[in-house]
């Protein structure tokens, strides 16, 4: 028998809970970003990016390690002592964001190191197809096929053009409505694991671009956090995999559509292309973007909600809200 | 010739000799001329797992897989222990809300896209009482492959229209911990319970003597 709950105690529990998995990991990844948000080295473009890039990644990671246990990580690397628990596959999701924290920067230095802005683009561009064919070919989900997996592999390229659409710190503002949504489509899908996961990274996202909006009007001649290559990848290659990997496991059944569009939400940012062309300064820039972010990301949620409420009865509704987290 | 002709016995008798039901390490089975044990298919209307959880360290919620398949092997005279080799598949789950369905097939839970069945295969049973048996087993539940041990009683031998029924009931407890799903237990701390309590109800037919 288990001791009776006190509802204080639960909800404790809960917060706790919420603080080990998604907070602990979005301040990991603050802290990561921290050196150049502020300080001399938010003057170096490349810098910012490199740092923010790995922050992102490090952030899931973290939530990853917090909510499965770094075992989940350990044992697909190599053999564990007394280990009796098989690799689940949705796993090497966490193995792709480790190796985002490492590809991440490394992408950055590149790119800082070529002459021409046009070749720095090429190589995000470039970049984000070969990052994107290889997560998707470590990841290999359940019941994908060879078609599906290339669809994978151009969504993850897509979501990456998108976020290289947003200038300043728009990229943040981004992954905070694209991770948010993936939070909230899992948990309608019953993954709580993987909501926490997306939420860690949301929640680190939102922070840093506040704190890299402040580090901006702190520091004189600061450079713009901007997703020109290595941050786009990161963001976009996780994006897409952790949609395909929501899919993937999806026993409720949420449309499909509804994972292909949360990560195509970056490419929102287009849909105001000619007002933020003709905007007068680079924030109305940004506005217009992350407006056209705002906006798919309603139609979306809306749209999936309508979707699945449809199948629902009356008396499921009016159960514990809780139900959808707690089992 | 006559080596061919032993050698031949032997393997028969050794063949015979796998496939009956398990020996009763505990108790010897009654002594009258032992009747052969009958191939019994399980007959997956009738057959189901229930398992009990505890829900926010609050009430106990029930949940049932339907249409178990399988077979089991049990001399009607009850002078061997029964065996077993019971399949349950994930996506029977049925809590009577299509949603939790839906939540406890996911990765948090039994991970259906990864590990669809759940099988449990006897290996030694020990008599407890008249049709009353300790079965050993290896229930392999998401990939992970466990020793338990089940109490399992005969219910009842009935006649049907098409032939002989034979039911059990096979109770266990089981720590779902040990098998990789962890999600609520303590993180986040007393969602649900870590201790499951199943029930197994078996019934199948009685395969005809042949001749």
């Amino acid at each position: 028998m288990q001791e009776a709950a006190d509802p204080t105690v639960l909800v404790n529990e809960t917060v706790d809970y919420a603080l080990s998995v998604v907070v602990l990991p979005a301040i990991v990844g603050v802290v990561a970003a921290a050196p150049a948000l502020f300080g001399p080295l938010r003057r170096r473009a490349a810098a910012v990016e490199c740092c923010v890039a790995f922050a992102v990644a490090i952030a899931f990671t973290v939530s990853f390690t917090r909510e499965l246990g770094i075992e989940a990580l350990l044992r697909q690397l190599v053999t564990l002592e007394g280990d009796g628990m098989p690799i689940e596959r949705w796993h090497r999701l966490g193995l792709v964001a480790a190796g985002l924290a490492v590809v991440g920067p490394v992408l950055a230095a590149l790119q800082a190191a070529l002459a021409s802005r046009r070749a720095e683009r090429v190589v995000g561009v470039v970049g984000a197809v070969v990052v994107a064919a290889a997560s998707v070919f470590v990841v290999d989900f359940p019941r994908a096929t060879a078609g599906g997996e290339a669809m994978v592999a151009a969504v993850a390229a897509c979501s990456t053009l998108g976020f290289m659409l947003f200038a300043r710190t728009g990229a943040m503002w981004c992954a905070w409505l694209v991770f948010a949504s993936l939070a909230a489509l899992s948990i309608m899908s019953g993954f709580a694991s993987l909501a926490v996961m997306c939420a860690a990274v949301s929640v680190g996202a939102f922070a840093i671009g506040v704190l890299g909006f402040a580090g901006g009007r702190l520091t004189k001649d600061a450079a713009p956090i901007e997703a020109s290559g290595a941050l786009a990848v990161v963001l976009g290659v996780l994006a897409a995999l952790c949609a395909a990997c929501g899919r993937a496991y999806d026993m409720i059944g949420l449309p499909a559509w509804s994972w292909l569009v949360v990560a195509l939400i970056p490419l929102g940012g287009a849909m105001f292309t000619g007002l933020s062309r003709r905007a007068p300064s680079r924030e109305a820039t940004t506005f217009w973007r992350v407006l056209g972010a705002v906006i798919l990301t309603i139609l979306l949620l809306v749209g999936t909600q309508l979707a699945t409420q449809g199948g629902e009865s009356d008396a499921e509704d009016a159960g514990d809200p809780m139900d959808g987290i707690y089992g | 010739m006559k080596y061919t002709t032993i050698a031949a016995a032997s393997v028969a008798s050794a063949l015979l000799l796998a496939a009956a039901p398990h020996a009763q390490d505990a108790a010897p089975a009654p002594a009258a001329a032992a009747v052969a044990p009958s191939a019994i298919t399980l007959d997956p209307v009738h057959s189901m797992a229930v398992f009990r959880i505890q829900h926010l360290g609050a009430g106990y919620f029930w949940g049932r897989f339907n249409e178990l398949s399988g077979s089991a092997q049990w001399p009607l005279d009850d002078s061997a222990a029964p065996s077993f080799e019971v399949t349950a598949q994930v996506d029977k789950v049925d809590t009577g809300s299509a949603k939790l369905d839906g939540n406890l097939q996911g990765p948090n839970f039994f991970n259906q896209a990864e590990f669809p069945t759940i099988v449990f295969k006897s290996t030694a049973a020990r008599r407890i009482g008249e049709r009353h048996y300790a079965v050993t087993g290896d229930l392999t539940l998401r990939g992970v492959t466990k020793s338990i041990e089940v109490d399992c009683v005969v219910t009842g031998i009935g006649k049907a229209p098409t032939g002989q029924k034979v039911g059990f009931e096979c109770t266990f407890t089981l720590n779902r911990a040990d098998y990789g799903m962890k999600w609520g237990i303590d993180a986040p701390k007393g969602a649900l319970g870590s201790e499951v309590k199943m029930v197994i109800a078996l019934e199948g037919d009685v395969a005809k003597p042949k001749g």
